[in-house]
């Protein structure tokens, strides 16, 4: 908007008063710039608030359970392609689906002893 | 519907990208302090008006509509801001600003002659700056920054007529005070009936 366009209030053409007012106020700004610091502190409020904003307890449990659902996802696609888990999982993972299959292992063995 | 530039800035930032935020203040910074600027005529006062007017788009960004200009939008902010400050300062200094005012105001014996440009715009300078804050703000938004009344309107949120009427204050008001000085030449003083 810093461009004028031709000015006129009411229809009325304006005159020299007008002019001088915005020759003061243009003169009286010209040239002025906020210092560099303005942004760094833009940046350092935007940072201090998101550090400060604690994630929501609902939001928190929606990503644990959505990676949760992920993984699974991985892992059941993962199994039957018998796709080599040193290439695609952490090790992590990796002693996460040993634990399991052993569990699930000791649960067979413990329900075929019961039967 | 294609967005603008602006549009698709909005867009982005409200992915939290903070440098969608960079490029739109360093399109603004200038407009936004200047008008700052002109109506505190404190440039500390401007730079936290600038720094607390881009905070407020960040935290209202999804409130933004991202089809329309975001230039009124961001002079409403800059003009509610620089009258909480104007408010703020009302309390504490003004008493004390027009006592120093006089003390440092030299005395007026200049010829004709001698009238220069700097003490003619000084002379208006604190012609304008002596108006009301209304008055003052839509001197601001209607000479130095060009917007039309119905721009004006928006950004302070009144109706147009209220704009008309503060304009055609203000310039009287002016008027009067600038025809007063002898320096400036009687066109200056005629008023529009």
């Amino acid at each position: 908007m810093s461009s004028h366009r031709i000015l006129k209030m009411g229809g009325q053409p304006l005159d020299e008063l007008d002019e001088l007012i915005r020759w003061a106020l243009l003169d009286e700004v010209a040239g002025e710039e906020p210092s560099p610091q303005v942004w760094q502190n833009i940046q350092a409020r935007l940072m201090v608030r998101s550090q400060a904003m604690p994630s929501k307890p609902g939001m928190r449990r929606h990503w644990r359970q959505l990676a949760s659902t992920l993984r699974a996802w991985a892992l059941g696609i993962a199994a039957p392609l018998e796709v080599g888990w040193d290439s695609r999982l952490s090790p992590r993972e990796r002693s996460y689906l040993i634990w399991r299959e052993n569990l699930l292992l000791s649960m067979t063995m413990a329900s075929v002893t019961i039967c | 519907m294609s967005l603008s530039e602006d549009g698709r800035l909005i867009s982005q930032i409200r992915q939290g990208d903070i440098l969608a935020l960079e490029v739109l203040y360093e399109k603004y910074r200038n407009q936004v302090y200047r008008t700052a600027l002109a109506i505190t005529r404190d440039r500390e006062a401007a730079e936290d008006i600038l720094q607390d007017c881009f905070l407020k788009v960040y935290t209202y960004i999804d409130r933004l509509d991202g089809s329309l200009p975001l230039s009124p939008w961001l002079y409403r902010v800059t003009v509610n801001l620089s009258y909480n400050w104007a408010n703020r300062r009302r309390r504490w200094l003004q008493p004390l600003e027009e006592v120093i005012d006089c003390l440092v105001a030299g005395p007026r014996t200049l010829p004709e002659s001698v009238l220069e440009r700097g003490e003619l715009q000084r002379v208006i300078q604190k012609a304008i700056a002596s108006l009301s804050f209304e008055h003052r703000v839509v001197i601001m938004l209607f000479y130095l920054d060009g917007f039309s009344l119905n721009e004006i309107a928006y950004i302070l949120d009144c109706p147009m007529g209220t704009v008309k009427s503060r304009l055609h204050y203000a310039r009287r008001s002016l008027r009067r005070k600038l025809g007063r000085d002898r320096r400036l030449s009687p066109e200056v003083a005629y008023e529009f009936s």
